[in-house]
């Protein structure tokens, strides 16, 4: 029997194997003394390479090659990638291709959120070990998540030839542009998605979330007009407001040993991007119904509780699906699906909203339009350094008196909250080979 | 009442033997065809309001190359709690639909021992005709 408190009992928990969470991750906690003495959320996804990769190939190949990275967000990759590389070729597509590229994004953000919420983060407030224990009890929450999904998959394949890694992104626009037929079969089915995405708003906002107040920074897109997924500038709730071509200047990536995900910091802070950080800084951006249906959870925004981020990929779902059916009823095939690319020598810089939050790609290419050297940023190793302040700040509000189950549970949920996608973030590692030659 | 033979796999390597032992089972009366690109949950959607389904997947159950396993719902072990967002496999995906309750009353499994190579033609195509053989015995 321990001779302290059990608030002031030595902690040792690890949690071996993150479930729900994309990749190999791990979680070790150290508290003596009521206290946390040692956190770390460990990155053991074995480092991926693909900026390496895309050394010496050429435009061509860029957006299928990034697409490859994730399975559950390749969209963001090859919207970042072709901003990135039109930049640096000079070339401006159309507004066609700027809009299908923003309905496209509209199905990823769809097909993403809804397995999140579903499937992923729901059995957590419900009271379930996983999807499938809950899905005897709740089929109806299974069935709308699948539905959405598979929704937010068949718009990603109308634009993209199929859902998984799609191959109809090239630089300048698209292959292919659909027909008009389909364009209006796939809008067809989304009237009763959006009623749908619009109940669950209510219903993620009256679940019993913690109650868990934090102080962070919150960074996302903002554009003139629209809710951000696509296009807009890199802001802060702390004054920042650069463009996409600024970040390195701003933030800084670094390693930790425990870690094969780079860390990121703003001005030498953790911040955090994603669904909560977007919701709170562009209120102003929903459109009508989605901001009637955020208000109407009697919920304060902007939060400071990640716990909140259910809740606002809830509003996102809604707010994309709305746009998907708003882009849907405007479309209209074209002949010129994309701009001919002219390579020149150059650089450039893209930064979209992926579904976990920014993703920013920079690339130098050669006159014939071969990467030189390429940088991606993915979303969730911005959130790396703030998942780990979370976790310290959450554990010890939740009480470290709880037994470690409690204490492994909650942590779980923290983290779940960033629906991190570990995968992706461990494409860093910078390797140094010592031959002994020296 | 039909019954529906999936074709589970994606484009790179052995993965595609799904697909191939699908596309290239000779018509039969009643049997409808459909191939899958790592479906995910989305294997779920494909199988509701069937009767009877017959999933052909490439696996690896330890066995040389080529092996043709006959497997039903029973024999699967679910991993239960490794639903991720990217990587809700066949098993998974079979799991989770059981747990909803929307399966077909009667759901066969065909897995393909793959190897890291191509395995030379004979074997596949042996592999192959044993698969297609299998069906026929299912539904017959």
């Amino acid at each position: 029997m321990s001779e302290h408190a059990p608030h002031m009992r030595d902690i040792r928990i690890e949690v071996p194997v993150l479930a729900r969470v994309e990749g190999e991750g791990a979680l070790e906690l150290r508290a003596r003394e009521g206290r946390i003495e040692e956190l770390r959320l460990r990155i053991f996804e074995p480092p991926r390479y693909f900026e390496k990769f895309l050394e010496a190939r050429s435009w061509r190949e860029v957006p299928d090659t990034v697409a490859r990275i994730c399975g559950i967000c390749p969209v963001a990759y090859q919207m970042s990638a072709v901003q990135a590389l039109e930049q640096a070729f000079g070339l401006t597509p159309s507004e066609w291709v700027i809009r299908n590229r923003r309905l496209m994004y509209c199905g990823e953000w769809i097909q993403s959120h809804a397995l999140h919420v579903h499937l992923l983060a729901l059995p957590d407030f419900l009271g379930y070990d996983n999807a499938i224990a809950m899905a005897q009890d709740h089929p109806e929450a299974v069935h709308r998540g699948l539905a959405l999904q598979k929704l937010g998959n068949d718009l990603i394949r109308f634009l993209g030839g199929r859902s998984v890694h799609p191959v109809g992104v090239r630089v300048g626009g698209f292959h292919h542009a659909p027909s008009l037929e389909d364009a209006r079969a796939l809008g067809d089915r989304l009237d009763q998605a959006v009623d749908d995405a619009e109940a669950l708003v209510g219903f993620t906002a009256g679940l019993d979330l913690p109650v868990d107040e934090q102080s962070f920074t919150n960074v996302a897109l903002r554009h003139d007009d629209d809710y951000p997924m696509y296009a807009g500038r890199i802001v802060s709730d702390q004054g920042l407001d650069i463009s996409a071509d600024d970040y390195a200047d701003h933030f800084v990536e670094s390693h930790v040993p425990h870690s094969t995900a780079l860390y990121s910091h703003l001005d030498g802070q953790p911040y955090l991007v994603g669904p909560l950080a977007r919701l709170n800084l562009n209120l102003d951006r929903l459109s009508p119904r989605t901001r009637a249906a955020l208000d109407a959870t009697g919920l304060n925004w902007p939060s400071r509780n990640m716990f909140h981020s259910l809740v606002a990929r809830a509003v996102e779902l809604l707010e994309a699906l709305q746009e998907a059916r708003r882009l849907l009823e405007a479309y209209a095939p074209t002949d010129t699906p994309y701009a001919q690319v002219e390579p020149r020598a150059g650089e450039g810089f893209g930064a979209t909203e992926a579904p976990r939050g920014i993703l920013w790609h920079h690339y130098r290419v050669d006159d014939e339009g071969k990467v030189v050297t390429a940088r991606i940023v993915p979303p969730t190793s911005q959130n790396q350094a703030r998942m780990e302040e979370d976790l310290r700040q959450s554990l010890e509000a939740f009480g470290l008196h709880h037994d470690d189950d409690s204490l492994r549970l909650r942590g779980e949920m923290v983290i779940r909250n960033y629906d991190p996608c570990i995968s992706c973030a461990t494409h860093f590692l910078k390797v140094r080979v010592d031959r002994g030659e020296g | 009442m039909g019954v529906l033979v999936i074709g589970i796999g994606s484009p790179f390597g052995e993965d595609t033997l799904g697909w191939e032992a699908v596309e290239t089972l000779p018509p039969i009366s009643g049997v409808n065809t459909l191939t899958l690109d790592r479906p995910g949950a989305g294997l779920i959607e494909a199988m509701k309001e069937q009767h009877s389904v017959i999933l052909v997947d490439a696996m690896d159950a330890g066995g040389p190359p080529g092996a043709v396993h006959a497997l039903s719902m029973d024999d699967l072990v679910h991993p239960d709690t490794t639903v991720s967002s990217h990587n809700l496999g066949v098993v998974g995906a079979l799991a989770l639909g059981k747990a909803m309750g929307v399966l077909p009353p009667t759901v066969h499994i065909i897995g393909i021992q793959m190897g890291s190579t191509p395995m030379p033609d004979e074997i596949r195509k042996s592999a192959l005709a044993r698969i297609h053989q299998q069906i026929r015995d299912w539904i017959s």
